[in-house]
């Protein structure tokens, strides 16, 4: 079992198919990490996300952190080349 | 002599092969007919064998990613439908939320992947399953004592 403070992120092949969906999806993973350690501290609204029945309500939260993230980076640095 | 390449995936060589078949050309020649028949044959042989290669190939990738995993790795996007099977059934068998939460931590499982498990299992809100949980602890702590 993984314990508390080892939680890592994997990327994979799907991961790698273009410098953009590569931040996505480590903002994406991230976003996960960020919200499990809020929930950890008590964060209701956290909580009620990483624990919700459906899996996917967590999945769409994250997808859209991420996006927000890829937006912003994008409109301080330029679209990615790749 | 200039040569033109084409490039065409193998459902759209299928389709293409049988509209040549269709065609006036190759209905008025036996010869051609014949080609493009035993052509239709060739790619339906290959399209079943690469259908095989494939379909073992996502095996051996799910093979895989299952004998690299740790235990309790979660992987996105994917339903973890047999996580909490034993927990499922022990509800079927008449377990309690509480029940259920102290089998969850004696294998292992923290308090959070707990009140999912009993979110999921019961179909608790949240302030539901914080209640289960505090009644368990404080059984926990009854028979400890």
């Amino acid at each position: 079992m993984i314990s508390q403070g080892r939680e890592a992120i994997k990327v994979g092949h799907a991961g790698l198919i273009r410098d953009s969906e590569l931040f996505k999806t480590l903002a994406h993973e991230e976003m996960h990490l960020r919200l499990m350690r809020k929930a950890r501290r008590g964060h209701r609204n956290s909580l009620e996300v990483v624990t919700h029945p459906d899996p996917l309500i967590e999945e769409d939260y994250v997808e859209r952190i991420a996006i927000k993230y890829l937006r912003m980076y994008e409109r301080a640095f330029g679209k990615f080349k790749h | 002599m200039s040569v033109t390449m084409f490039s065409v995936s193998y459902e759209s060589l299928g389709k293409i092969l049988e509209q040549l078949q269709q065609s006036p050309e190759v209905r008025n020649s036996p010869e051609l007919a014949d080609h493009v028949h035993n052509a239709i044959l060739f790619h339906q042989q290959i399209l079943v064998e690469l259908e095989g290669l494939l379909s073992e190939r996502r095996e051996l990738e799910e093979k895989v990613s299952e004998l690299t995993r740790e235990p309790g790795e979660r992987v996105c996007n994917q339903p973890a439908q047999s996580r909490f099977v034993k927990y499922e059934e022990l509800r079927a068998r008449g377990a309690s939320p509480q029940e259920v939460y102290r089998a969850a931590r004696n294998d292992g499982l923290d308090t959070i992947e707990s009140i999912k498990a009993l979110r999921q299992i019961f179909q608790l809100s949240l302030p539901q399953a914080q209640e289960a949980v505090s009644q368990a602890e404080i059984e926990l702590r009854q028979h400890a004592a």
